[in-house]
């Protein structure tokens, strides 16, 4: 069916250097209109060199450069996604009783089921999704390796067991199971205050209005919400978990696909209306891109009321622009943040090798992009120690590029050249190149780190620390995961570190571990999308 | 070495002069000059050959091979550790600075407990550090030695003698003996005649600080004293301790009475200076004076502020210019239009628009470069540009867009081949204005780099 769709509407091929996208708009597939290359380019023309999009009358376009796979460098070519042009206001949902009626009255088991759909539509869509890893192969700063195995797993995060689980664990309350709030109204054994007005009212005015027995029930539930998600490109399942989260919470959602990830947003989409386009859902779901500070969408998205909740992932200049503009509507943000690694003097007793391969897997992770790969290691030691980590790191490092090598944008190639060349010129570096360019390396800076200034590209900061407690006061809350070796010296420090603002202190080596339910930045995201109501 | 330097400052005084020089021998002289220096910091300079040897040049290399591997980013001048200057650990401070000077630096700097006592103290053991400041309040500090001091005024003078006197019409400097200087003089003897004549006919007001040692004041009190009269908007020193702190923010009692001192001074009689100052203007228009007004726009902007609560206008001499630097985007993120500056000054000053100069320099490049009447900020040959793209390697379009970076011969004392924060449009070939080369179209700030520029400093103060 979903690869019916595609051949249909010519909609996911990679043609010539165009994939045209489709939408989805509550419920509707929107399909882009007929454009060639040639057109396209005349437009990319006419624009800075560095333009990576344009708005036509009726459709919009993406621009993505191509990364040659052997030497991972562009090669001068670029693919083209043509997506159709977006209607701010086809975006909210303005019939709340429909809601009501509708979507908010799906039980958990109506969840679980839809995404049971979708998981199926994608299993038996396999071609579908190999096409479309190999487009995203053209242009992704992943590792090949990295790409696949999340190809391989994409239909499993509809996995209907850990649906579940997101859903009672993250939804759970007064010791009862989340689906129980979503499913409808929960009595809980609570002890009514009736307030202070009513003693008044008996007191003064003789009259007996006692609550019927009806009403004193105490009743909650887990309403769902209108929410936007304004998703970020550097991981390609952040614009999938945002939809998930939606459909676990059955709330109506606008997700804003990311430059760099549109195409699995729009898998989902697609995969979302072959199976089960009717469902009150799909129907009140929509995945779309518009250019982020395009004032004509975002002016209507922002107004008080349109939505509930407004998700923000992103760059931190993302998150002030949205706040300030959307100033009567509750956001949750997930903000920019970053990793560290502690490494305690023990490792230089045992098997160096061995922790700094474990150090290099908290590296690795999303290719350093992710919120939760480490970007400075802390070495308990004086500097010679951490010269000599740094370089068995390094070469640890060069094994990973080789078996999986990764992308090092221009940008992030001429960051580190700057900060070579710059203020941190006195540093000592120990880097490995592919070609002239970086490709990866460590650098041991004992004193001051912006870590502003960090490329996030497989480059570890090594600082060396008297004692790993000196490294305490470079955490805050900008620092989402801080993984440490050994074991005992992690269960010591744990409290001090989460204190500072820190949301996961793990094993060295373990930092992309996760489960379904856990919580996301310090937040149990999916019971901020809801509305506890009493009623 | 001395010798082929004088050539290229001549041959660049021949094409500030407008004379059809043939640029080709200009950049022959300049790359023996560069790969000179090369050498010779590779022998000097500690963290230049750290750099080479990480790079693997020894130093038989070519021009391009610098371009490539041996241009440190203007980051380089502030790798030092902020601590140092909170504790005011002025050894480690010039253990550092060391690091990036052609000689060591054996000072005894105990005892020293402000940037300005230091530097003092580097000052009179031949160590002239001047600093430039950005929004996050780091230093760059660049240590210059007499022979560099000397050398960088000497070209200033005569490149931008010619150029000047162009547009100062019916000065005597023009006049009577800048022609037959241009062709015949040596550098050393024409920058000497220049400071000699100086400036009888032309008083000066600089909307700065008496003393100071940011960048741009060091320009100014080289200045001041060519001219007949003189005068600032502050008559009073500023300090680097004390502009660190307005940045950085106060630490102690101490720092807040110096803080409120200064923002009484800055803020609290800001029209007061700004009033005195057009007076003193008014006086020497009266006294048949020509003015010349030195500052950065936002400065201007506040100059023609001020004149308009005036009930009479002013009217300059002809002749009087205003000549402005420092950034277009002060540190409030307010930009000020070029367009809309000029027109205030023309309107509130009578500076006729072509009397209105822009210069372009930076703490870190040894000449200023001015933006002539077809708005091209002219490279003397003296300088190589380099244009730089994203992975900081150098591009060679004769129209290219990119990082700034330059090979600067006149820095011997310190690493010259610098990439500065600047995203800026180069082109080269001859200019309407009648100067050939390169030149600067275009100036912005690299996505990422603060907004730097002696020029904004101050308005960073006021808000």
């Amino acid at each position: 069916m979903t690869e019916k769709s595609c051949f249909k509407h010519n909609l996911l091929h990679y043609d010539e250097g165009l994939v045209r996208v489709p939408f989805l708009v509550r419920g509707r597939l929107i399909v882009p209109p007929e454009i060639s290359r040639e057109q396209i380019e005349s437009v990319f023309g006419q624009t800075d060199k560095r333009a990576t999009y344009i708005k036509l009358p009726r459709a919009q376009v993406v621009r993505e450069p191509v990364i040659d796979r052997k030497s991972m460098k562009y090669n001068g070519k670029y693919v083209y996604q043509v997506m159709p042009a977006v209607n701010g206001l086809e975006l909210i949902e303005t019939d709340k009783d429909r809601l009501a009626r509708g979507l908010y009255t799906l039980s958990t088991e109506d969840i679980l089921k839809y995404l049971q759909s979708i998981q199926s539509a994608l299993l038996t869509n396999r071609t579908l999704i190999s096409r479309l890893r190999d487009i995203c192969r053209l242009t992704s700063e992943f590792p090949d390796a990295l790409l696949d195995g999340w190809f391989d797993a994409f239909p499993t995060a509809f996995n209907r067991e850990a649906a579940r689980q997101m859903i009672d664990n993250e939804l759970a309350f007064w010791g009862k199971p989340g689906s129980d709030f979503l499913n409808g109204w929960v009595e809980l054994p609570a002890v009514i205050s009736p307030g202070l007005l009513h003693k008044q009212v008996s007191g003064r005015f003789g009259w007996d209005i006692s609550p019927t027995a009806q009403a004193e029930k105490t009743l909650v539930r887990a309403m769902p919400t209108c929410q936007l998600h304004i998703t970020a490109g550097n991981a390609p399942e952040v614009s999938v978990i945002s939809a998930l989260r939606a459909v676990l919470t059955k709330s109506a959602a606008t997700i804003k696909l990311p430059y760099g990830a549109i195409l699995t947003g729009a898998l989902f989409s697609l995969a979302a209306y072959t199976a089960a386009p009717e469902h009150p859902i799909t129907q009140s779901l929509s995945m779309v891109y518009w250019q982020g500070g395009d004032d004509t969408i975002e002016s209507i998205l922002f107004r008080p009321c349109a939505f509930d909740r407004i998700v923000i992932w992103g760059s931190s200049e993302t998150v002030v622009s949205v706040q300030s503009r959307a100033l009567f509507t509750r956001i949750i943000s997930l903000n920019p943040r970053y990793s560290v690694s502690l490494i305690g003097r023990e490792a230089f007793s045992g098997s160096l090798e061995e922790t700094a391969l474990k150090a290099s897997m908290d590296v690795m992770i999303h290719n350093q992009k992710a919120c939760t790969a480490s970007l400075v290691n802390f070495i308990e030691g004086p500097e010679e120690q951490a010269n000599k980590y740094a370089g068995i790191l390094s070469e640890i490092l060069k094994k990973w590029d080789q078996k999986m090598p990764g992308f090092v944008s221009p940008a992030a190639i001429g960051q580190i050249k700057h900060m070579r060349r710059g203020k941190y010129a006195n540093a000592r570096w120990c880097v490995n190149n592919r070609g002239e360019d970086f490709s990866s390396g460590s650098v041991v800076i004992p004193g001051e780190f912006d870590i502003l200034d960090h490329p996030m590209c497989r480059l570890v900061i090594v600082k060396p620390v008297n004692n790993l407690e000196d490294a305490l006061r470079n955490l805050n809350h900008s620092v989402s995961t801080v993984s440490v070796y050994p074991e005992p010296r992690r269960l010591e420090l744990r409290d001090r570190i989460l204190a500072r603002g820190v949301s996961n202190v793990l094993p060295l080596g373990q930092s992309e571990r996760f489960y379904a339910g856990m919580s996301h930045d310090g937040i149990v995201v999916l019971s901020q999308l809801v509305d506890w109501k009493n009623g | 070495m001395k010798d082929v330097l004088s050539n290229l400052i001549k041959l660049s005084r021949d094409w500030a002069s407008g004379a059809k020089i043939n640029l080709t021998p200009a950049r022959e002289l300049r790359n023996e000059v560069i790969l000179h220096n090369h050498a010779h910091y590779l022998d000097n300079i500690p963290l230049y050959r750290k750099l080479a040897e990480e790079q693997g040049c020894g130093k038989d290399i070519d021009i391009q091979t610098i371009k490539h591997k041996l241009m440190f980013t203007a980051d380089v001048f502030k790798s030092y550790e902020q601590v140092w200057l909170d504790d005011g650990d002025f050894a480690r401070m010039t253990q550092w600075l060391s690091g990036i000077y052609d000689k060591r630096i054996d000072v005894d700097v105990s005892g020293a407990k402000t940037i300005d006592e230091w530097i003092e103290r580097l000052d009179t053991n031949g160590v002239h550090v001047v600093y430039s400041s950005g929004t996050s309040g780091e230093f760059s500090f660049i240590p210059r030695d007499k022979q560099d001091w000397e050398l960088s005024r000497m070209a200033n003078i005569n490149c931008l003698t010619p150029l000047l006197a162009s547009r100062m019409a019916g000065n005597a400097l023009s006049r009577q003996w800048l022609k037959p200087s241009v062709k015949l003089v040596s550098p050393d003897a024409f920058a000497a005649m220049a400071g000699k004549r100086e400036l009888p006919d032309f008083d000066a007001f600089f909307l700065g600080f008496r003393h100071g040692r940011m960048g741009n004041q060091v320009l100014i009190e080289e200045l001041a004293s060519l001219f007949h009269r003189h005068y600032f908007l502050y008559d009073t020193t500023i300090t680097g301790s004390a502009l660190r702190m307005l940045r950085r923010g106060v630490r102690t009692d101490e720092e807040q009475q110096q803080q409120s001192k200064y923002m009484e001074e800055i803020v609290g009689k800001e029209d007061t200076h700004y009033l005195k100052l057009i007076d003193n203007i008014r006086q020497s228009t009266k006294d048949k004076q020509k003015v010349i007004i030195f500052g950065a726009p936002y400065q201007f902007m506040r100059l023609c502020e001020a004149m308009n609560g005036q009930k009479q206008q002013l009217a300059l001499l002809k002749g009087s210019f205003a000549l402005f630097g420092g950034g277009w985007k002060s540190f409030t993120g307010e930009t000020i239009s070029r367009e809309m500056l000029v027109s205030k000054l023309s309107d509130s000053l009578g500076i006729p628009p072509p009397m209105i100069l822009e210069g372009y320099s930076m703490t870190e490049i040894n000449i200023l470069m001015l933006r002539c009447e077809h708005g091209r900020f002219h490279i003397p040959p003296i300088i190589e540009p380099v244009i730089l793209d994203e992975e900081l390697n150098p591009v060679s379009d004769k129209d290219g867009k990119g990082a700034f970076g330059f090979l600067d011969p006149l820095a011997v004392c310190y690493p010259g081949f610098i990439i500065s924060g600047d995203y800026v449009r180069i082109v080269d070939g001859k200019c309407d204005c009648g100067l050939a080369g390169p030149a600067i179209m275009e100036i912005g700030r690299i996505p990422g780099s603060e907004v730097k520029g002696c020029g904004g400093i101050m308005s960073s103060i006021r808000t």
